[in-house]
């Protein structure tokens, strides 16, 4: 028995059986943290009254009852509680209650490598989720910010649009009719941008859909064409569509067209009058691409690196604002697909979406 | 052409002006305020044609100025704003919207088409249970034309005879239900930006995120539907007075 | 007179339950985080009036979705601190929540609210009306800052006060 009892203190255990009384005497000689915490005066059979030793099991002890005055019961093991060492340091004990020989055996440990474990992952989980949560609060600010800006930005927009809309019905002569022109025109591309703006900062900060987003190819592209129509016919330039892929691309409907419009407004903008835009669509085994080529003069090799990022304008080009094509990527590639440039032989631009498949639509009546 | 007389509201007196000049100079009578409660004051001797007013104004918010311009008989209202809170818009009565910032014809195209409508808007209410859709059309009769559809292919048919300003639907309907109603509204140009309300029973259909995809401003659940509605369109006891900043 | 009291401090994580402990017990504070797993218990004496109190501090692990304040920690205490994040409105639904939870285990012993890190007052996330909640059912509501120090001690302090008000003479 004495032999058993230098195992547990060498395990680090303190063992404590429960009397009929309730009270609790010592098992063994105290192990070295009892040491630490300046308790090393247990003596074996002595009775004690635990919680006076040990606050913490106050709150332990009544469930422990519960599982010595049960035969059929297993071991209930407690949570961590934390006592300091004289010296300081931290100490990491764990009750464990257990019925032996019809008795209540109650033994302490102290596990510091299982704690260290067990902290571990729940720093870690409680980091994660802290930074998470800063950066939501974050981004709501910003969008508020964002709001309040945009809404800034397009209040005078009104005014402006509004008056110089007055001056241009007043018919003025030149040079004045045409730099009320210019300022019209200068203020269509800011309302342009406004919405722009708008579209970009929706899409980055819309809530993931788990149901895969679907939309047929071909209505997409002919609401687009349709929409840009009055422009191509305005500016000269022809609309032309090869190919066709009667298909359900991973997409949503509406950004989708958003997107080809958006496409169709950079090549509109630079083909000259008297040509054609075309659109080319390409059926691939499990995606779809789908091309709009213009032969204006095509973009320069410098502004190629950063052409999909954010606000990469061209310069010299007044139009460009280069969130459109930023809008585009971030929103393809949240469907999986891609988007790129390739100079056209013969000059002019070619801009590319690719577009997965969708798998067959399996829903009954939806 | 109609020569009308329109009540102009705009927080911002730039604003106020260069409209005021666009629509006197196709004969309309205008008068320019830009405090809500001066406008509902004179509201009592001069009854205009139409109101035009903004949304976000510090002083009393359109679509407070409207629900008490339409609770005391007055002329329907015509929005011109930045924000785009058309399915409330309607509900306070509005037979327009304009999206600022927007050009003297866009502002003149639509306060003419506004005075060609009837004074009320048109909503269409979609649901299969004909308890519920007595209960709404009897509801919202009072202040709209209501139409109704049992499910969404006869509300596809209503939509394309006839010019609604809202559409009301429930999600599970046989034959067409609720989402493929609101699809096939968007893949259409003339009804893809129409504001459109879901109320449903189903509490996983209200979670779902495809609303947002579909431009659905609001989706409430059945039962607490009639009661939000009564809030967009009844005069609420803020309304009157000065806004908290 | 010599009292022994055992009093709780709960709260959604990371809220600084420990740091408020470590600021009164042992008068520092640390910027590192870590989180507490299962209890921790301090002593501590403090003298009010003619009497000398002994409290026994139960600092418990946080309120959040990987682990839940356990009721039977609670029993047996004559008071409790319920601390919120004054920069993180949502600590203050959390700590609403917790009180209903363990109101029906502790029974009517006083309480206070604890609103710490009050030194962040460039990133403080709650109105009056968030706070105002509590006033009623508290018996003091405190902005406390464990890095400052500010108010912890006299927080304790009329934490034991309201205690020993209640208790019979």
């Amino acid at each position: 028995m004495s032999d058993l009892a230098h195992v547990f203190t060498s395990l680090g255990a303190l063992v404590f059986a429960r009397g009929e009384d309730g009270q609790f005497s010592p098992c063994n000689a105290p192990p070295a943290w009892c040491h630490e915490l300046g308790r090393e005066d247990l003596q074996p059979g002595q009775a004690l009254a635990l919680e006076e030793l040990f606050p913490f099991l106050t709150s332990f002890l009544p469930e422990a009852q519960r599982v010595w005055s049960d035969p059929a019961a297993g071991v209930l093991s407690s949570d961590f509680w934390v006592e300091t060492g004289a010296a300081g340091e931290e100490l990491h004990l764990k009750a464990r209650a257990v019925r032996s020989n019809g008795r209540g055996v109650l033994v302490i440990v102290r596990d510091e490598s299982s704690y260290r474990e067990q902290q571990l992952r729940l720093q870690k989980a409680r980091d994660l989720r802290m930074t998470h949560d800063a950066l939501m609060r974050e981004l709501e600010r910003k969008d508020i910010l964002l709001h309040a800006i945009v809404h800034d930005l397009a209040a005078p927009l009104h005014s402006i649009v509004g008056s110089l809309s007055l001056l241009h019905e007043a018919k003025l002569p030149a040079p004045e009719a045409r730099w009320i022109t210019i300022a019209i025109d200068a203020a269509a591309r800011q309302r342009e941008l406004v919405d722009s703006i708008l579209d970009v900062f929706i899409a980055d900060h819309d809530a993931p859909t788990d149901t895969s987003p679907r939309a047929a190819l071909q209505r997409a592209v002919e609401r687009a064409l349709l929409e840009r129509e009055p422009v191509a016919n305005r500016s000269r330039v022809a609309l032309r569509v090869h190919g066709v892929a009667p298909v359900d691309v991973i997409a949503e409907d509406t950004r989708l067209v958003r997107v080809l419009t958006n496409l169709l407004d950079n090549a509109l903008r630079h083909a000259p009058a008297g040509s054609a835009v075309e659109v080319e669509i390409t059926r691939e085994e499990t995606s779809v691409c789908i091309a709009v080529e213009d032969r204006g003069p095509g973009l320069s090799p410098e502004h190629l690196p950063r052409l999909f990022h954010q606000l990469s304008r061209v310069p010299g080009d007044p139009t460009s604002h280069g969130l459109g094509l930023y809008f585009c990527r971030i929103t393809v590639e949240r469907w999986g697909g891609g988007i790129g440039y390739e100079p056209r032989e013969g000059g002019g631009a070619r801009f590319w979406i690719r577009l997965r498949v969708a798998a067959p639509d399996r829903r009954g009546e939806g | 052409m109609i020569v009308a007389k329109l009540l102009l509201l705009d927080d911002e007196a730039e604003a106020l002006e260069w409209m005021t000049a666009a629509l006197t100079s196709r004969g309309h009578e205008v008068r320019a305020y830009q405090s809500g409660r001066a406008a509902l004051a004179d509201l009592d001797q001069w009854r205009p044609d139409l109101v035009i007013c903004d949304i976000l104004m510090p002083e009393m918010d359109g679509l407070a100025f409207a629900r008490l311009v339409r609770a005391h008989g007055g002329p329907p209202v015509l929005f011109v704003s930045i924000a785009v809170k058309q399915a409330e818009a309607v509900l306070a009565g509005a037979i327009g919207f304009v999206q600022k910032p927007a050009t003297a014809d866009e502002v003149r195209a639509a306060v003419e088409d506004a005075l060609q409508r009837p004074g009320r808007a048109t909503v269409l209410v979609v649901d299969d249970e004909m308890d519920s859709l007595e209960l709404y059309q009897g509801y919202l009769a009072s202040r709209f034309d209501v139409e109704v559809a049992v499910h969404g292919a006869q509300a596809l048919a209503v939509l394309r005879r006839k010019r609604i300003d809202l559409v009301i639907t429930d999600v599970h309907m046989p034959v067409m239900n609720g989402i493929e109603l609101i699809r096939a509204m968007r893949a259409d140009p003339a009804l893809a930006r129409l504001p459109v309300l879901v109320q449903t029973a189903d509490r996983h259909a209200l979670a779902c995120p495809v609303w947002r995809e579909l431009g659905v401003s609001h989706r409430i659940d059945k039962l607490d539907f009639l009661r939000w509605i009564d809030h967009q369109v009844a005069v609420r006891g803020h309304d009157n007075r000065p806004s908290a900043s | 007179m010599r009292r022994k009291l055992k009093v709780c401090l709960i709260g959604a994580t990371g809220v600084g339950k420990t740091s408020l402990v470590g600021r009164l017990v042992h008068s520092v504070f640390s910027d590192r985080y870590r989180t507490t797993i299962g209890v921790k218990i301090e002593t501590m004496t403090l003298t009010r009036g003619d009497d000398e109190v002994q409290l026994v501090i139960w600092d418990l692990s946080g309120e959040d979705e990987f682990q839940s304040v356990q009721p039977a920690y609670l029993a047996g205490a004559a008071g409790y601190v319920v601390v919120i994040d004054g920069t993180r409105r949502e600590t203050a639904d959390t700590a609403a929540a917790l009180l209903d939870r363990m109101r029906p285990i502790v029974g009517h012993v006083p309480y206070i609210v604890a609103v710490n890190k009050s030194d962040l007052v460039a990133s403080w996330d709650l109105d009056h009306a968030a706070i105002e909640r509590f006033e009623a059912g508290a018996a003091k509501v405190v902005n406390t800052s464990a890095r400052s120090g500010a108010f912890v001690a006299e927080a304790f302090e009329a934490l034991v006060d309201a205690i020993l008000s209640e208790a019979t003479p």
